[in-house]
Formats: structure tokens, sequence, C-alpha cells
């Protein structure tokens, strides 16, 4: 009888509260929405995934290499955790490899003003740094940590929050990813607000096409000239110009093909379910995540708002005026952003085509960003 | 390290990013200026590498042309029998 006693107290029932149960839920909601709704599902389910066995008690999936010293005292995400973001943070830079052998500069390259639109978007995260300063709940790396939300990139967001303020890392990523799955409604709105609808219907013609010496030119010079700016960004960085000069190149389509797929995804999948078994119910349930909250979408309204007044700003200088939506794809979140500029814009004028033109503030939007997490690593020490 | 000012991480923060993409600009008009140079001299080496070509091409109409005097010449020879080219007198008589 003792045993039997002794056994039902070792299972996860007996430990087991209303926060666990709760987390349990709102990992089944990502899972909902990421199938149901095909919102980032790449990102959303292993998330989901994740939470869930997180918030399940007496695992032991989470304990970290410096906390578990014994026999296999380490669990499998406490592991990946440690080696993977907190200590040594290479996933991030990993994904950004893939990223890159799956990026096209043509857009960048045959437009090169839309770069500036990229750097006005970053606006969002200084507007959310302010803010979280302002609470007085956060210290300076963890209001850089939430500031980087505004720069709706998932993999920055990580490495940034791995760096400075690893407690957070969990919340910022979530959030960050979960507005990036809402972009389409959070953008809409003020671009509708702070544009006219002639503004809107500026057609703009077709891009030029960029020739193959101009792309194997540009991620080469454009790694150095950031990194020696800032060679803390270099991680990301270099990274993401070394897997497209894979693809560029022409000559290496089996290491591109690897970088694109098998690489990006067995490093998503590791990333975003240690992301999730990092949103247990302690950390989740407390006032600094509904700050968070808050924050990253003020940081993503700002981001916006400041690429469309850039834009705006910019045709009154141009002779040739451009679109003032594909302002609002400087945000990063690539591609729904450069997607949502080209649907509000053909709303306003059918034969208006911004996709391509919305990709350059788009991926200028990812080099903005880690060059601002570069920044912020040179500069604020961790938490 | 001592924790910087908010405002001067803000400044230094923004500027960079400016600054930045604002030579990455810059970097793109370069490259593009590389590249059409770089095209219009590889364009200008084909030209030259095409001539020989060109020549050759003229050169089975030039062929054509001295078949068409031979043949021509043969069948005035064959018409006027009396002129032998290859007569003796002929040749001291030209």
């Amino acid at each position: 009888m003792d045993e039997l006693l002794d056994f039902l107290a070792s299972t996860g029932f007996s430990a087991i509260g209303p926060g666990e149960g709760l987390m349990i839920a709102v990992g089944l909601v990502f899972i909902y929405l990421a199938v149901a709704r095909d919102m980032e599902p790449y990102e959303l389910l292993p998330i989901g995934l994740g939470v869930i066995v997180a918030n399940l008690p007496l695992t032991g999936l989470l304990v970290s290499p410096v906390e578990g010293t014994g026999f296999q005292e380490s669990g499998i995400f406490g592991v990946i955790f440690h080696y993977g973001l907190s200590f040594w943070n290479i996933l991030p830079p990993i994904i950004f490899l893939g990223l890159g052998a799956l990026t096209d500069f043509g857009p960048v390259i045959s437009n090169p003003k839309t770069l500036l639109l990229g750097a006005a978007a970053q606006v969002g995260i200084f507007v959310a740094f302010w803010g979280a300063l302002a609470t007085g709940v956060f210290e300076l790396p963890e209001a850089a940590s939430i500031g980087i939300i505004g720069g709706a990139d998932g993999p920055t967001t990580i490495f940034l929050s791995a760096r400075l303020a690893p407690e957070l890392l969990g919340i910022t990523a979530v959030i960050a990813y979960s507005y990036m799955a809402a972009v389409a409604f959070i953008q809409p709105p003020l671009m509708k607000l702070l544009t006219t609808k002639r503004e809107r219907a500026i057609e703009m013609p077709p891009p030029r096409e960029v020739s193959r010496l101009e792309k194997l030119l540009f991620p080469t010079i454009a790694m150095v000239v950031i990194i020696l700016i800032v060679p803390r960004s270099a991680p990301l960085i270099a990274m993401f110009m070394i897997g497209n000069l894979f693809r560029e190149s022409g000559a290496v389509p089996r290491l591109t093909s690897a970088a694109s797929n098998e690489i990006l995804n067995i490093a998503t999948i590791f990333l975003m379910l240690t992301i999730g078994t990092q949103l247990s119910a302690q950390r989740v349930f407390q006032l600094d995540t509904l700050l968070i909250l808050g924050l990253g979408l003020v940081a993503f309204a700002c981001g916006t708002i400041g690429g469309l007044i850039f834009a705006k700003t910019m045709n009154l200088f141009l002779k040739e005026k451009i679109n003032p939506l594909i302002g609002s794809a400087g945000v990063s979140a690539v591609p729904m952003a450069a997607r949502i500029s080209h649907h509000v814009g053909q709303q306003s004028n059918p034969r208006t085509f911004l996709l391509p033109h919305a990709m350059g503030p788009n991926v200028a939007g990812v080099i903005g960003s880690a060059v601002v997490a570069g920044v912020f690593i040179s500069l604020v020490s961790p938490v | 390290m001592e924790q910087p000012d908010a405002a001067t991480l803000t400044a230094i923060g923004i500027g960079t990013a400016f600054g930045v993409l604002a030579l990455l600009l810059g970097s793109a008009l370069l490259i593009r200026l590389v590249s059409w140079a770089v095209r219009k001299y590889t364009r200008a080496e084909d030209a030259e590498a095409d001539a020989p070509e060109e020549a050759e091409r003229t050169d089975p109409e030039m062929r054509n042309r001295a078949r068409a005097a031979a043949i021509a010449v043969a069948a005035l020879i064959e018409s006027r029998p009396h002129l032998d080219i290859h007569r003796e007198s002929d040749q001291i008589r030209r």
C-alpha cells in the first residue's frame, strides 16, 4: 500500500496546480491558432507543444546542466536552452543562416532608397525601450530586450534577450512571434489612418532586373561594412550574408538547400520548443508579462508608423514618388508585412503591385533590427 | 561595464541603424556602377571576340564569289576554244 501511495505521490497529478492547468490551455490555444488559423504555424505549433510539456510537473525536462550536475540530471530542454541560447546563443545565428539562404536582395539593390525605410521602422524599438524604462519595473537590459520586440524579428529578439535578460526570453520571444502572426490585424488600420487614398493608390514601376554580379557584391560588402561598424552584430549578420552568398553564388546548391531547409528546420524545432518551455506558470502570471504584452504592441505600432511617416517624408523630396504603404514593411516580419503593404495598396488601386517594392524595406528591417541588437549588446551589460 | 544613459543609447542606436543603412544605400549605388562598367567592358570584349567570326562569316561569301568568277571564266573559255590560256604562244603574247 505504501508503494502505491509513493507511486501516486510521484505522478504529475500530485503536483499540478491551477497555474499549470491554465498554461496548458494557453499551449492548446497556440496549437489551435497554428493548425486551424495557419498563424505562424512553424513557430506557434512547437511553442504551444513546448508550453504544454513545460507545465507538466516533475518531468525534469527543464533542469539545466548548471543546476543538475549529477549523472543524467539535466533535462533535454534545459540542455538546449543552456547551450543553444543562454550560454552559447548559437541557435538564432543558425536560423539566420537559413534566412539568408532564403533572402533575395534584388528588390533592395534595384531600389536602394528603400533601405532607409528599414531604418525608420526601428523607431518602434526605442519607443518600447523608453516605455519599459518609464514603467520603473524594468532595468536597462530588460528594457532593451523588450524594445527589440519592435524589430519584429523573432531570432533577433531571442538573440538579444538570451544575452541581456534570459529570464525574459520566453515571454519576449512568444510576444514577438504572436504579434508577427497578428501583423495583418495591427498594421492595416494604421496604414489607412496615416495615408490618403491617393497616396495608397500610387503606382510604382516594376523594379529593374539586378545582375548576378550585383547580387554577389551586395551581401559581401554589406557584411564587411556592418560588421566593421557594429562587430557585436556579427553572429547574426555574418550568418545571414553567408547564407545569402551560398544562394547567390549558384555554385553550392546543396549547401543552399541544406541551410534553407534541413538546418533551418532543425534549428527551428529546437529553438521554438525550447522557447515554449520557458513559459512556465510561475514566469507568465506576473505583472511584467502584461506590461511586456502592451509594450510589444506599442513597439509594433510605432515601427509601422515610423516607416509610413518616413516614406511620406521621402516623397516630399523625390521626383518619382514611392507608395508610402511600403514603409510599414520596414518592421521586418518577413514576408507578412510586405504582403500586407501589397494587399492594402491593391484595395485602393488594383493596378498597384507593391510586393516586390515592399520586400526592399522588409529585408532592410531585418538588417536594421540586427544592427540595433548589436548596438545594445555592445553598450548594455547583461542583468 | 557601466550602463549607458538611455538617451545616449537611443541616439547611438537610431543613428547607427540609419548610418549603416545609408552606407549600404551608397554601396548599392556603387555596385550598380561597377556592374554597369563591367558589363560595358565585357560587351566591348565580346564585340572584339565577335569580329573574327564576322570575317569568317564573310569568308564563304568571298569563296562563293571566287567560285562564281572561276566558273564564269571556265564557261567563257569553253565557249571560245581558240582562247587557250595554257597555250605557250598565248602566254608569251600576254
